[in-house]
């Protein structure tokens, strides 16, 4: 290490003092008073002195009331250069700063506060304890090496006395152990030690931590190790999502398996149900119809039998009727043979009595004539009314064709109705297909419309699930927040006023250490204890002279005779000590009270615990901020979900308008769903909308033809009824039904020929005249008259009973024609044939195996739907897990996880050999040092020689050996062959042999060493000799040689090699005025 | 079964997947890995050279061609350049696999600069009902990857023959035909799908090594395997197919291995130093990744030559590798525990008690004081 620059102010008698420094050897020159050992001063109080230091008074300016300022640049190694800056004073005025440097220009901070002599003393390795730890003498930390690097002008001599045991640690041993015994090693030991440490530099900082500079070992290892690391989290996370989703997709199927067993056994029970119900709707009707069909078949045959009864009756009627006008026709003819017969006998009397016979002949010719003028009107009536009779024959046979003709228009008429009807079926069949079409358009509207509420009631489920969190993380936060207000810990602001107190207080309290020291000299044996400082009193059994120590305060109570009190410090600053005391005490106690603790240092950890809960309540916020951003990331979902369900809505009810009975929502979104192919449902729906069109037209052809043959019809049916009409006008002229009258006429005009016969041969008879006939003509007469009597009685009852059989006749005619005309639109046979049918179609029909009621079969219906839409939606998930699935898993991701594996793997193996290969350097060099540091502990005996040469070559051989102790402690000479003990020394031989001491120590650690106008003791010949072998000791370190007599140290063929520094250039006095005059 | 003679041969093709081009190889150090990618890029070139040297009348790509869909632009960049200075009349058919499958941003959109940089000749199987009229009476079928993983066997959507059609059919499809617990969404291929779909020849990708999937089968279904080994243990790794179609179409089509790949990827096991020292002298290792386990104990001075052979295998500065890549283990390489008798006699003091502390320490941690020890030995050795 080597002093690179000195800058001070307000320090001591210094106001201000600038010094760059060169290493090897720097005169700094300058009367006296000019503040060199200031200097030195500033120099030992960068290095040692804290800033709060009680110590520090003593380096207040004289004539400035600014706090004293140093700042020292120092440079360990090449481009390892530090620049310390302190201000020294209580409270805002005491300051540090170290910084740090490569180029001597630029500086970073590397430590502040009381960091800063914590690591200076790391850097310096001179024996002193870390701040907190015993301080020296006035609060400046002594070691051995401090008083051999940088002694003070007033103990230059102290370094013969105090060895490296004396330190704080071990820290100022070791390095001197290690520099010494580097010199004392031999040459291969040494190489094998640097080739290690060459090995060990490669791979660590002085510090044993891994470098982490570019070249080392680890920096590219780390990099690699650091990318695959990251790789393999990334893959990592992208086969727990897939493996996620994976789990995702087995458990969903797993779920759908059974969900489908439901469905399933849902299914089947509802089909059990349904056909059982079936099978009791289809027994029921087929019942139904068989009693239809029985009632049918017996109101068949009641008609049949009806007509038939109703024929029989007719028949008797008729042969009654037949019968009474036979009887009638009789009766008459017998009336009017007896009527005639009587006129006959009448007129045959009449004749006979009172006539000719010729004229009666001629009356009776005459007669017979009429009889025969009769029978010939008789026969022209019959005539007649057989004419009569073929003309209504004629037109009822005209009827009876008119009839089959409309009969064949009918049929016509039915098939041509049969056929549109048929067409129109099939086109409302197509249009319910249409419709149906339509319907799962609807349907698959409204699926898709689910589907996006589906996903839109997740997003905002997720959204209120976030909403949800962040209130959550917000709340946890408050509840932090809460309790940390409950504990009452004051804020950062009130502990570091408090921390201050508390400084000003130690540092009161700090002022009163001034270090006591008090020498006890018993005129006889005493019994006494000593308690220094807070510790427990020491009894002692003094019987010589004692000196006790204490920092600041000492009791000392000599048994039986009195208590001796010391403190340090003045009144006033006892005083204010105890009066911050008091105010502390007073302060934080109610302070410490409220926050339920008992110390500061409690008070401090329960503000570090409450900080650090904010800042959990911070993060939580922060979690809380992320999960809003999230769900605000996520969107407007309530609106989504809005429009979605909105959208849901109308598709609904579109489809809800298109529904029919039997339709539900749930059946037409399966369909839908199944039907899958839109271009087929396109192409079902022309085809559809094309069978329509041809069938509208058919059926238009159909209706023109229909209304062709109806208006056909319409005018057959009206010519039937005209000739109806006609056969019943010409039955009217009939006296009965025309058949009858045609069998009567024919039967009539057959009669009246006979009968014309017989009365022209009755005529060919007359000749004879008969009076003797008279009496037998009126006997005859008498008998016809009685006959003719009998005869019209008789008629009058075959009339009334024809009459009555007649009306018997007709009454039976019409119900006969009634139930005919009943019977003929029935068909028995095919009505038995029907119940017979339907009879064994009821049998075959099976039996229900379950009872079954409306209830039950709704129940089942509704399982069977919830089931599917279950399985439905489960599949739908399925779809969207197995689509997930797709997206992030397979095998390419877990190709990706294994190469990253592979590689974190076989780069940590490196890292593993590259730790190894480097730390077993580590362990050979320490190895290596420790074998050495056990080997060599005799320090004194490591730097005896360059000592023993240099006194030599100073005392031009007065002294024959040097001895130095293993702690380089107890120094002697040997002069002559006696041991000299440096005691033994005059002043000018101590001093130079400390200053030998001091300059090897300097050249074995190769650092700076400063000599303070410390050979005044010398003669001008060995001063001369000392400053050459000073020069000859600035090759390998830093020496600063602060003189009022620089020509001491003018050395031929050496002044040269020296910086040499007009303190009064540099150096600006305080009070300056006062010392020009000494210049 | 004999090749066909040219005359008898209706059509011919080469068949190549699993480029996997950009594919890094992070265990290795930038050196290795550079030598590893740059052969990846390399063989694109040999593949293409042997199409037109052997003169097939097309060629198909089964998928994986890039290691991610969307590759840095110097892998693509190659391809294209490679593809474009070829005048040829030949087609060329990429397909995407599950590795770059085709998706947004990838490669294969057709606003990709890729895509718009192919010559003429080169077709991307770009939709599922992809269909190519190779020549005359052949045509060919191809079903993309879009996602890295799917359920559907990608060979089974591919249209059967219908009746009456003669032609030569062939597949190209991307997947798997063997079950992998917990990968049944790597596009799983029926092992009969050339016969289901009325096939003469299916050209899938996806298993680095060269496999006919059923030699016997009527209809050949081929993985040509990866042209450059990506890791260790794939067996037949390094190939192409070449594929000709006789004319009699009762023949099965020929399927011919021919190998393109520069790097074969082994691993080794020493256990003994005669076993190390053979390595030296092994001239095939120089195209080899190796990966070797060293397992002995050895005493000091064959354990320093163990190191030695070691460093020569794997090269310095000053000297080429003996091996291509080599990818040692050394954790198994242990020493015999010294003495000082292992060590010259005129050491120091502080040396001699140096070596009885580090083999003292030796059984608290034997690998750091065994390698100290041979610092040691190495630095005082040749003094």
């Amino acid at each position: 290490m080597w002093l690179r620059r000195l800058v001070v102010h307000s320090f001591a008698g210094i106001k201000h003092a600038d010094i760059k420094l060169d290493q090897g050897l720097n005169v700094l020159y300058g009367p006296n008073e000019l503040g060199k050992s200031t200097l030195v001063q500033a120099i030992r109080a960068a290095l040692l002195l804290p800033d709060s230091s009680a110590a520090h008074r003593d380096l207040i300016d004289w004539h400035d009331d600014q706090p004293p300022r140093v700042e020292l640049t120092v440079e360990t190694d090449r481009q390892r250069i530090y620049r310390i800056k302190k201000s020294f004073g209580s409270g805002a005025d005491g300051s540090s700063l170290l910084e740090f440097s490569k180029d001597g220009e630029s500086f970073v901070l590397e430590a502040k506060g009381r960091d800063v002599d914590g690591q200076v003393r790391e850097l310096l390795e001179w024996g002193i304890a870390q701040p907190g730890g015993g301080g020296g003498k006035h609060g400046w930390p002594e070691a051995f090496l401090t008083t051999a690097l940088i002694g003070t002008q007033d103990e230059v001599e102290a370094v013969l006395e105090r060895g490296l045991d004396g330190d704080a640690n071990e820290s100022g041993k070791q390095r001197l152990t290690r520099a010494l015994q580097a010199m004392a090693e031999s040459p291969e030991f040494r190489r094998v030690l640097a080739a290690a440490q060459v090995k060990v530099d490669e791979a660590y900082t002085p510090k044993g931590r891994r470098k982490r500079s570019k070249g080392s070992p680890w920096t590219e290892i780390q990099s690699r190790l650091k990318l695959a690391r990251d790789e393999q989290d990334a893959a990592r996370r992208l086969v727990n999502d897939s493996l996620s989703a994976g789990a995702g997709v087995e458990e969903i199927a797993e779920t759908l398996a059974g969900a489908s067993t439901q469905q399933a056994e849902a299914e089947a029970a509802s089909q059990l149900l349904q056909v059982a119900c079936r099978q009791n709707e289809a027994r029921t009707a087929a019942a139904r119809f068989l009693a239809d069909a029985e009632k049918t078949r017996d109101r068949v045959q009641a008609y049949y039998t009806a007509v038939e009864e109703t024929g029989a009756v007719l028949k008797t009627a008729e042969a009654a009727l037949h019968d009474a006008n036979a009887a009638t026709a009789a009766a008459q003819t017998a009336l009017d043979t007896a009527e005639e017969q009587v006129t006959a006998a009448s007129k045959h009397l009449v004749k006979l009595e009172s006539g000719s016979a010729e004229q009666e002949r001629k009356i009776q010719r005459q007669e017979i004539e009429k009889k025969l003028l009769a029978f010939d009107a008789a026969r022209k009536d019959g005539e007649r009314e057989l004419e009569l009779a073929n003309l209504a024959a004629v037109a009822h046979r005209k009827a009876d064709e008119l009839a089959s003709g409309v009969e064949a228009s009918e049929k016509r008429l039915n098939d041509a109705g049969d056929l549109l009807q048929r067409a129109e079926t099939q086109t409302t069949g197509d249009q319910v297909a249409l419709a149906k079409l339509e319907q799962l358009e609807l349907a698959d509207t409204l699926a898709a419309a689910i589907a996006d509420l589906t996903t839109a009631r997740a997003d905002t489920e997720a959204v209120a699930k976030l909403r949800h969190e962040a209130a959550a993380r917000r709340q946890e936060a408050q509840v932090i927040r809460s309790r940390i207000e409950a504990l009452a810990v004051p804020d950062e602001k009130a502990l570091s006023e408090l921390g201050q107190q508390l400084h000003s207080l130690q540092i009161a309290e700090g002022k009163l250490q001034v270090g006591l020291s008090v020498r006890i000299a018993p005129k006889k044996p005493l019994d006494m204890s000593v308690a220094a400082d807070s510790a427990k009193p020491i009894a002692h059994h003094l019987a010589d002279e004692k000196t006790f120590e204490a920092e600041g305060h000492l009791i000392v109570d000599l048994a039986g005779i009195a208590e001796v009190e010391v403190t340090g410090g003045s009144a006033a600053l006892r005083q204010e000590a105890q009066e911050m005391r008091q105010r502390w005490n007073h302060e934080v106690t109610l302070i410490l009270s409220a926050a339920k603790v008992e110390s500061f240092e409690q008070l401090l950890d329960a503000s570090e615990r409450a900080t650090k809960e904010l800042g959990q309540a911070a993060a939580l916020d922060a979690e809380a901020d992320q999960a809003e951003a999230r769900a605000r990331g996520a969107g407007d979902a309530e609106t989504r979900l809005a429009v979605a369900e909105r959208s849901e809505r109308e598709a609904r009810v579109q489809l809800d308008a298109q529904l029919t009975a039997g339709d539900s929502f749930e059946r037409l979104l399966e369909e839908a769903l199944e039907a899958g192919d839109p271009e087929a449902a396109e192409k079902e729906r022309q085809a559809l909308e094309q069978n329509i069109a041809k069938r509208n037209d058919q059926a238009g052809a159909l209706r023109t033809q229909v209304a062709r043959d109806e208006s056909t019809l319409e005018s057959a049916n009206r010519e039937l009824e005209a000739q109806r009409r006609d056969c019943k006008a010409a039955d009217a002229r009939l006296s009965g039904p025309f058949q009858d009258v045609l069998a009567r006429a024919q039967g009539t005009l057959a009669k009246i020929t006979s009968d014309r016969t017989s009365h022209e041969a009755e005529l060919k008879k007359l000749g004879t005249s008969a009076s003797a006939t008279i009496d037998a003509a009126r006997e005859k007469q008498e008998v016809a008259q009685t006959r003719a009597d009998q005869a019209r009685e008789l008629l009058e009852q075959k009339t009334d009973a024809a009459s009555k059989a007649q009306s018997a006749v007709t009454r039976s005619a019409a119900q006969l024609d009634e139930r005919k005309t009943r019977a003929a639109d029935e068909d028995l046979p095919a009505a038995e044939r029907l119940v017979e049918e339907l009879r064994k179609a009821l049998k075959k029909l099976p039996r229900p195996t379950v009872d079954v009621d409306d209830e039950q079969l709704a129940a089942a219906h509704e399982l069977v739907k919830r089931t599917t839409n279950a399985v439905r939606d489960l599949e739908s998930e399925r779809s969207k897990r197995e689509g997930a699935l797709e997206t992030v898993g397979g095998q390419y991701i877990q190709d990706r996880l294994d190469r990253a594996e592979e590689a974190v793997e076989s780069i940590s193996d490196l890292e593993h050999l590259t730790e190894i290969e480097y730390s077993s350097w580590q362990l050979l060099l320490e190895t290596l040092r420790i074998a050495e540091s056990e080997d060599a502990v005799h320090l004194g005996d490591a730097v005896v020689r360059p000592i023993e040469e240099r006194v030599a070559a100073l005392t031009q051989g007065r002294y024959d050996t040097v001895s130095v102790g293993p702690h380089l402690d107890d120094i002697s000479l040997t002069l002559a062959g006696a041991a000299r003990d440096q005691t033994s020394l005059s002043i000018g031989t101590r001093d130079q042999l400390a200053t030998l001491l001091r300059l090897t120590i300097a050249e074995t650690l190769e650092t700076a060493v400063i000599l303070d106008d410390q050979l005044v003791h010398s003669d001008i010949g060995r001063m001369n000799r000392l400053a050459e072998l000073i020069y000859r000791c600035a090759d390998k370190s830093q020496i600063l040689v602060f003189t009022c007599r620089r020509e001491e140290y003018e050395v031929e063929n050496y002044t040269a090699k020296a910086n040499w520094v007009d303190l009064r250039r540099v150096v600006e006095r305080s009070g300056a005025d006062e010392i020009a005059g000494e210049v | 079964m004999s090749k066909p003679e040219a005359p008898d041969v209706a059509f011919s093709l080469l068949h190549t997947a699993d480029w996997h081009l950009g594919r890094r190889f992070p265990r290795f150090p930038e050196e290795d890995e550079q030598k590893l990618t740059r052969a990846r890029r390399e063989v694109v070139t040999k593949i293409l050279d042997l199409a037109e040297s052997r003169r097939v009348d097309a060629v198909l790509c089964a998928g994986d061609l890039f290691d991610e869909y969307a590759p840095d632009s110097q892998w693509w960049k190659a391809v294209v350049e490679d593809l474009a200075r070829r005048k040829w009349t030949r087609q060329v058919v990429l397909l995407p696999g599950n590795h770059d499958p085709l998706v947004s941003r990838s490669v294969y959109e057709p606003s990709h600069a890729f895509r718009r940089g192919l010559p003429p000749f080169v077709h991307v199987v770009d939709r599922p009902d992809f269909e190519l009229e190779l020549a005359d009476n052949v045509v060919l079928y191809a079903v993309p990857c879009t996602s890295h993983a799917g359920q559907n066997d990608p060979a089974l959507q591919l249209p059967a023959r219908a009746p009456g059609d003669e032609r030569i059919r062939i597949g190209l499809v991307h997947g798997q035909t063997f079950d992998i617990e917990g990968h049944q969404t790597n596009f799983p291929i029926a092992r009969d799908a050339a016969q289901q779909r009325g096939l003469d020849y299916l050209a899938i990708g996806d298993t680095h090594g060269f496999r006919d999937v059923q030699p016997d089968a009527p209809v050949p279904t081929v993985y040509p395997g990866a042209p450059e080994p990506a890791t260790f243990g794939e067996t037949d790794a390094g190939h192409v197919a070449l594929t000709f179609f006789p004319r009699d179409r009762r023949r099965r089509a020929i399927v011919e291995s021919h190998r393109v790949g520069t790097w074969q990827w082994s691993e080794q096991t020493c256990s003994s130093i005669e076993e190390l020292r053979a390595l030296k002298s092994d001239d095939s290792l120089r195209k080899c990744v190796l990966k070797l386990q060293i397992e002995m104990r050895l005493p000091i001075t064959e354990y320093d030559e163990a190191g030695a052979i070691l460093s020569e295998l794997q090269g310095s500065l000053a000297a080429h590798p003996r091996v291509g890549v080599l990818l040692a283990d050394r954790t198994g390489l242990r020493l015999e525990p010294p003495g000082q008798k292992d060590f010259p006699d005129d050491l120091p003091p502080v040396l001699k008690s140096t070596i009885e502390r580090l083999v003292a320490a030796a059984d608290q941690e034997p690998e750091r004081a065994e390698r100290a020890l041979h610092h040691l030995f190495q630095l005082v050795k040749g003094r």
